[in-house]
């Protein structure tokens, strides 16, 4: 039969978990459950708890394995979602990746020169960086590679295609792009601008760019050669020349 | 034949920075346990919505790991992140009335029906439906000292706090649950 101590037996007894009682708690306990049957209940559901806690083994709540399968295949699916994004368009991401990927300063693919080490003045033929060989049926992908020994400030880039070289991109206000320019700061560091374009006519055509800052122009160009079936893919500097 | 070294936490959060997805899945090898514990508890013991929801969480994990700048431990990075994503799925399936918690909703409402000679197993999954009923903060707690017995102090850091609040956090987590046992005693005479 409970009686008017229930109140302060529960009170005890939610300790249970929590501290080890005192003998003068533990006593009061027993004889109070020896004449309430619900007090006594909630004691035997209390170290029925207690102890499956103490039985209880880290190692009991271990990742299984199907749990590891399955990260494991959507793991491998987010990364080639990556690889399929960063091979996208440019101009077909985002604009806040398009920003992000502008704000550095740049250097074509196997370039790598700062633009402070490039000469004030070249030949109006260029230098070549590199040249390659790809196939004509698949879209080019270009990888601006944009290298500032220290942050930079006020930087404009302009990318101009000539005709017979379109951006390849689902995003519609690129699609008939023929020229951009983004104005922004520079971080220092390398950092790469992938983009993608598709050259529609045989012959020679270029990707035109350049670069304003510090008071210089900066200009790269990349020479496309196609016959059909292989563009041939020359990248060029002309140096930098005072604004 | 030399052994392999195994790489250190701090290069494997590299690579996996890089993308490299099975050093991902080492770094959640070495800290599973924990995390699946947690999210046991979360689940009110449902093995297989603790998975759904771990795997989602560490997803989230992997896609934010470039925000990790390697100033505290992985594991303390990668914790309330987990624990964040942990909450907002049980906040929507709550708000959705798609609830995992059916079981502890059972529990709260006193409605489960009370076999005799209920095997551990199964009790031990009532426990963990009354444990999922607590604050995360509470759960938290719990998980990680009482169903992980970590030491304090790897507790306190792992969740952040220092350990003069874990001490009476888990005090407090411990009579919440105790009160709850006694509520729903039935289910574990």
């Amino acid at each position: 039969m409970a009686d008017n101590n229930c109140a302060r037996i529960v009170e005890l007894l939610s300790d249970l978990l929590s501290r080890e009682l005192t003998p003068e708690e533990r006593r009061a306990i027993d004889q109070h459950c020896a004449v309430c049957p619900e007090c006594e209940n909630s004691r035997r559901a209390l170290h029925a708890a207690r102890t499956l806690l103490r039985e209880h083994r880290p190692d009991d709540d271990a990742v299984p394995g199907d749990l590891r399968a399955a990260l494991h295949r959507r793991l491998i699916e987010e990364r080639a979602a990556r690889e399929k994004e960063a091979k996208r368009p440019l101009f077909g991401r985002p604009v806040r990746a398009l920003l992000g990927a502008a704000a550095c300063a740049f250097l074509f693919l196997l370039g790598y020169l700062t633009f402070t080490a490039l000469p004030e003045q070249t030949a109006e033929e260029g230098v070549v960086l590199s040249r390659s060989v790809v196939n004509a049926k698949e879209p080019l992908t270009i990888r601006l590679t944009y290298t500032a020994e220290r942050p930079l400030a006020d930087v404009a880039v302009t990318i101009r295609l000539d005709d017979g070289i379109v951006f390849h991109t689902d995003d519609t206000r690129f699609r008939d792009l023929r020229e951009y320019e983004w104005k922004g700061a520079l971080k220092a560091g390398t950092n790469e601008i992938p983009f993608v374009v598709e050259v529609r006519r045989t012959g020679t055509r270029t990707i035109h760019t350049t670069a304003e800052f510090d008071g210089y122009r900066h200009r790269h160009d990349v020479d496309l050669q196609a016959d059909g079936e292989t563009i041939t893919v020359t990248y060029l500097s002309y140096g930098k020349r005072p604004i | 034949m030399a052994a392999s070294v195994p790489f250190s936490e701090k290069e494997l959060v590299a690579r996996a920075r890089r993308g490299d997805t099975a050093a991902f899945e080492e770094l959640v090898r070495i800290h599973g346990t924990k995390l699946f514990s947690f999210a046991l508890n979360l689940a009110g013991g449902r093995r297989d919505l603790a998975q759904d929801l771990l795997q989602e969480a560490l997803l989230h994990a992997y896609r934010g790991i470039d925000s990790f700048r390697g100033e505290s431990s992985f594991s303390s990075w990668l914790w309330p992140i987990l624990r964040n994503a942990l909450l907002r799925h049980r906040e929507r399936t709550e708000a959705a009335r798609e609830t995992p918690l059916a079981k502890s909703d059972a529990v709260a409402d006193g409605t489960l029906p009370v076999e005799a000679g209920l095997i551990r197993e199964e009790r031990f999954g009532h426990l963990r439906a009354l444990v999922s009923r607590l604050s995360v903060e509470d759960q938290e707690a719990l998980t990680l000292i009482d169903f992980q017995e970590l030491p304090f102090e790897e507790a306190a850091r792992l969740i952040g706090i220092p350990v003069d609040t874990l001490k009476p956090r888990i005090f407090r987590a411990r009579q919440r649950l105790a009160e709850l046992v006694m509520k729903h005693k039935d289910l574990f005479l």
